[in-house]
C-alpha cells in the first residue's frame, strides 16, 4: 500500500463515519449546523494527526502493557491543546461546540487509529492516515450537518437558503433527527458503493 | 524481575505524563492572556451592552470585590456583577450575570441582566446557551426575553409571569430560573 | 382470520387480496368517527384526512417504484395510515402538516424497513411523534371547542393535568364527541363502535383493547378516584389508540400471553405519562415504546408447540 492509498483508504474506502461508524457521539451531537460540523471535523483531524505522529514516533518506546494509558495521555494532551487554542483564537466555534471539544478524548476514532495504525506504522504513513481519516470524518459530518441544518433550519452556514415560505422540520436539528439523517445517509452510501462493485 | 518490570512501566508512563504536563503548561501560559482578553471582549461586546442597558457607554467592574466574593460563595450560579455607566460616567444601576438554577436542555443558560436604579429589568442578553438550535434558542429572541423587560426585581418572577415557548418549555423554564436567581441576588445583596 | 397476516415466522406470505379486505374493514370502522369529526370541527377535518391519505398513497407508490418493489398501494394499508395520522391532528392544522407527516410515516417508518409487515413501529403514530417534534405549535394547540366553535387550547386531559385552565366537559359530551381534541379524540362512542365492528369481523382481537383500557381504568380509579375514571377513558386518544393503533399487526405481539403483557405495559405507561410525565396525553408515546419492545415479547412469550413430547421445551 503506497502512501496515497493510505490517504484514500481513510477518506473513502474506510470512511470513519460511513463505513467504520466510529466517532458517532460527536457526529450525532454537534451536527446541528454546518459551521459546527466542519469545525468539529477539523478539530478532530488536528488531534488525530498530532496523536498519530507522536504515537508513531514513540511506538518502539511505549511498552505493550501500558500502551492504552499512554495513548490516552497523548490524545488528551492534544485535545487540551486544541481546546485552549480554540478558546483563544476561534471563540465563537469554541462556544458552539462546548463540552464536545474535551470529549474528543474519548472519540473512539482517535484511539482506534492509534491502536490499529499509528502504533504499527512509520511516521509518514501515520501522518497520511491521520489526515485521510480526519478529512474523511470532517467530510462526512459536514455533509450530515449541512443536511440537518438545511432541513431543520432552512439555512446552510447560517445563510438563508430556503425562503420565508419554508417551515423548518425542527426534528432534524434535534437528537432524533441526527439518527434519522445519519441512517439515511449511510444507507445511501451503501447503496452507491454496492452498485459500483456490481 | 516482575517488580522491576512494574517500575519500568510506571517510569515510562510517568515520563510521558511529565512531558504532557510540560507541553500543557506551556500552551496554557501561551494562551492564558489571549483567553482572558477574548472572554472580556465577549462580555463587553457593545451590542450586548446596549441590549442589557440601553444608552450605556461601557460597563465597569463592581468596586466592592469583597461583596462579589461573598455572593459567589453563597450563590453558586452567580457569575459576575458590573456597573453600567453612561457617556459622562454616571452610574446607571447594575448588570448581573448569572447562570440558570434549573438546567436547560443543554446545561445552564447564562444571562446578563441589566437592572435600573429602581430595580427594574432594563434588558437581558443571553451570553451562553447550548439549547437546541432553532427551538430552545428561541428564548434568546426578543419575542421571549423581552417579556421580562420592565419587570420589578423587588418581587418574585416566576414562570407564570411570562408565556413559555411551546415546544421549548424546558429552555423557557431554565431561562426564567436565571432571571429569578437575579431577583434573589438583587434583593439579598444589592437592594438593602 | 387475523392469523393470515400475523404469520409467526418469515417468510411472510402476503396476499394483497386479504390485506385489502382487512384494511377495508378498518376504513369502514373509522368512517363514523370521521363523519363526526367533520360534523364537530368543520370542513378542514376532511381536507386533513384527504391530504394525509393522498400523501400516504403517493409516497408508498413512489418508494416502491424507487426500490423496485411490487406496487401494493391497492392493499389500502397506506390509506389507513393516512386516515389514522389525520385523526391525530387538531382540526386547525394546515393541510401540508398532514401531508408531511404521512410521507414520513410511509417512507421512513414503513418502506425503508421493508414495507407492510416490517415496520418496527406504528407508522401513523411515528408520523405523529415526528410532527410533534417538528411542528409542535400545530399539533399541541388550536383545538376547536365544538360547543362554542372557538379555538380552545385546553383538552379535557390538559385540564386534568393542570397545565391549562378551563371547565371539564360532561361525561356525555365526551362520549358523543362535543369536546376539544384531535380529530379522532372526540367521539369516544363512535370509535368504540368501530372497534366493536372490527372485533366482530375478526379483524382485531379483543385482548389488547380490553386489557389496555382496563389497565388505564384501574390505575385512574386508584390515583384519581371513581369520578375521574370516565375522563381518563374518554377524554383523550385512549379509545382510538386502544382499538386502532395498539392492535397493529406488525407491531403487537403474536401470542395471547404476549398481547396481555403488552397491553398492561401500554396502559401503565399511558397513565405514568399522564400523571407524572410532561405531556397531558401519553397514548401515542406509550404505544410507540411498546412497539419497540414487541420483538422481545414475541421471543419470551413463545407459543406452545403442540404435538411435541414434553411441551414447548427446546
Amino acid at each position: 500500500m503506497n502512501n496515497f492509498d493510505v490517504f484514500k483508504n481513510g477518506f473513502l474506502k474506510e470512511n470513519p463515519i460511513f463505513v467504520q461508524l466510529l466517532g458517532m457521539c460527536s457526529a450525532l451531537a454537534i451536527t446541528t449546523s454546518a459551521f459546527n460540523g466542519i469545525g468539529m471535523g477539523l478539530a478532530v483531524t488536528a488531534v488525530l494527526v498530532g496523536s498519530n505522529v507522536v504515537i508513531s514516533l514513540l511506538r518502539k518506546v511505549i511498552p505493550d502493557e501500558v500502551r492504552i494509558p499512554a495513548f490516552i495521555i497523548i490524545i488528551a494532551t492534544f485535545v487540551t491543546i486544541i481546546d485552549l487554542l480554540m478558546h483563544a483564537y476561534i471563540f465563537d466555534l469554541y462556544k458552539a461546540l462546548g463540552v464536545f471539544i474535551p470529549l474528543i478524548v474519548v472519540n473512539c476514532l482517535i484511539l482506534g487509529r492509534a491502536e490499529s495504525f499509528a502504533s504499527k506504522n512509520g511516521l509518514m504513513p501515520s501522518v497520511l492516515d491521520g489526515v485521510g481519516m480526519g478529512l474523511g470524518f470532517t467530510f462526512a459530518i459536514t455533509v450530515l450537518s449541512i443536511i440537518r441544518e438545511l432541513i431543520g433550519n432552512g439555512t446552510i452556514f447560517g445563510f438563508q437558503i430556503l425562503g420565508e415560505w419554508y417551515q423548518p422540520v425542527l426534528i432534524f436539528v434535534q437528537p432524533p433527527g441526527a439518527f434519522i439523517a445519519l441512517g439515511l445517509l449511510i444507507g445511501l452510501v451503501n447503496f452507491l458503493t454496492r452498485k459500483k462493485k456490481a | 524481575m516482575k517488580n522491576n518490570n512494574i517500575v519500568r512501566l510506571g517510569g515510562i508512563l510517568c515520563l510521558i505524563s511529565a512531558i504532557a504536563a510540560g507541553v500543557l503548561a506551556f500552551t496554557n501560559d501561551f494562551t492564558k492572556d489571549k483567553i482572558a482578553e477574548v472572554e472580556l471582549k465577549a462580555s463587553l461586546d457593545p451590542a450586548v451592552l446596549e441590549m442589557v442597558m440601553p444608552g450605556s457607554d461601557t460597563f465597569l467592574p463592581y468596586e466592592d470585590t469583597a461583596l462579589i466574593d461573598t455572593i459567589k460563595a453563597e450563590n453558586g450560579k452567580f457569575v459576575d456583577l458590573m456597573v453600567p455607566v453612561d457617556g459622562s460616567g454616571n452610574q446607571m444601576g447594575y448588570a448581573i450575570k448569572t447562570l440558570s438554577t434549573v438546567a436547560g436542555f443543554g446545561g445552564d443558560i447564562e444571562l446578563f441582566i441589566g437592572v435600573s436604579p429602581e430595580g427594574k429589568i432594563t434588558g437581558i442578553a443571553v451570553t451562553q446557551i447550548l439549547e437546541t438550535a432553532g427551538l430552545g434558542t428561541k428564548v434568546a429572541e426578543p419575542a421571549f426575553k423581552d417579556q421580562f423587560t420592565g419587570k420589578d426585581l423587588n418581587a418574585e418572577i416566576t414562570e407564570s409571569d411570562v408565556n413559555m415557548i411551546s415546544g421549548a418549555t424546558i429552555s423557557s423554564k431554565s431561562f426564567t430560573s436565571a432571571v429569578s436567581n437575579a431577583v434573589n441576588i438583587y434583593s439579598q445583596y444589592l437592594n438593602k | 382470520m387475523e392469523n393470515r397476516l400475523i404469520a409467526s415466522s418469515s417468510p411472510h406470505v402476503r396476499d394483497a387480496e386479504s390485506t385489502q379486505s382487512l384494511m377495508l374493514d378498518v376504513i369502514i370502522a373509522l368512517l363514523p368517527a370521521l363523519v363526526a369529526s367533520i360534523f364537530y370541527f368543520g370542513f378542514n377535518s376532511m381536507i386533513l384526512v384527504i391530504s394525509a391519505v393522498i400523501s400516504a398513497v403517493v409516497t408508498e407508490y413512489v418508494c416502491q417504484k424507487i426500490m423496485k418493489r411490487p406496487i401494493t398501494v391497492t392493499d389500502l394499508s397506506a390509506v389507513v395510515t393516512g386516515i389514522l395520522l389525520a385523526f391525530n391532528l387538531p382540526s386547525t392544522a394546515p393541510w401540508w402538516v398532514a401531508a408531511i407527516g404521512s410521507a414520513f410515516a410511509i417512507a421512513i417508518v414503513k418502506q425503508i424497513f421493508g414495507g407492510i409487515g416490517f415496520n418496527f413501529m406504528n407508522p401513523a403514530l411515528a408520523g405523529r411523534a415526528f410532527l410533534v417534534a417538528s411542528y409542535s405549535p400545530y399539533l399541541t394547540s388550536g383545538f376547536i371547542d365544538p360547543a362554542t366553535d372557538a379555538v380552545a387550547s385546553a383538552t379535557p386531559l390538559a385540564i386534568i393535568k393542570g397545565s391549562s385552565s378551563g371547565q371539564l366537559p360532561s361525561v356525555l359530551d365526551m362520549l358523543l364527541g362535543g369536546i376539544p381534541g384531535v380529530l379522532g379524540e372526540t367521539s369516544a362512542i363512535l370509535i368504540i363502535l368501530g372497534g366493536i365492528y372490527l372485533i366482530y369481523r375478526g379483524t382485531i382481537k379483543w385482548i389488547i383493547p380490553v386489557v389496555y383500557i382496563g389497565t388505564v381504568a384501574v390505575i385512574a380509579l386508584i390515583t384519581d378516584g371513581a369520578g375521574m375514571v370516565a375522563y381518563h377513558l374518554f377524554g383523550g386518544g385512549l379509545m382510538l389508540g386502544a382499538f386502532f393503533m395498539a392492535t397493529d399487526y406488525a407491531t403487537s405481539p403474536i401470542t395471547d400471553k404476549g398481547k396481555v403483557i403488552y397491553a398492561i405495559c401500554v396502559g401503565v405507561l399511558t397513565m405514568l405519562i399522564r400523571k407524572i410525565g410532561g405531556y397531558p396525553e401519553g397514548v401515542s408515546y406509550s404505544i410507540l415504546l411498546m412497539n419497540i419492545i414487541t420483538p422481545m415479547l414475541n421471543k419470551y412469550a413463545v407459543p406452545k408447540v403442540f404435538g411435541v413430547a414434553g411441551g414447548a421445551k427446546k
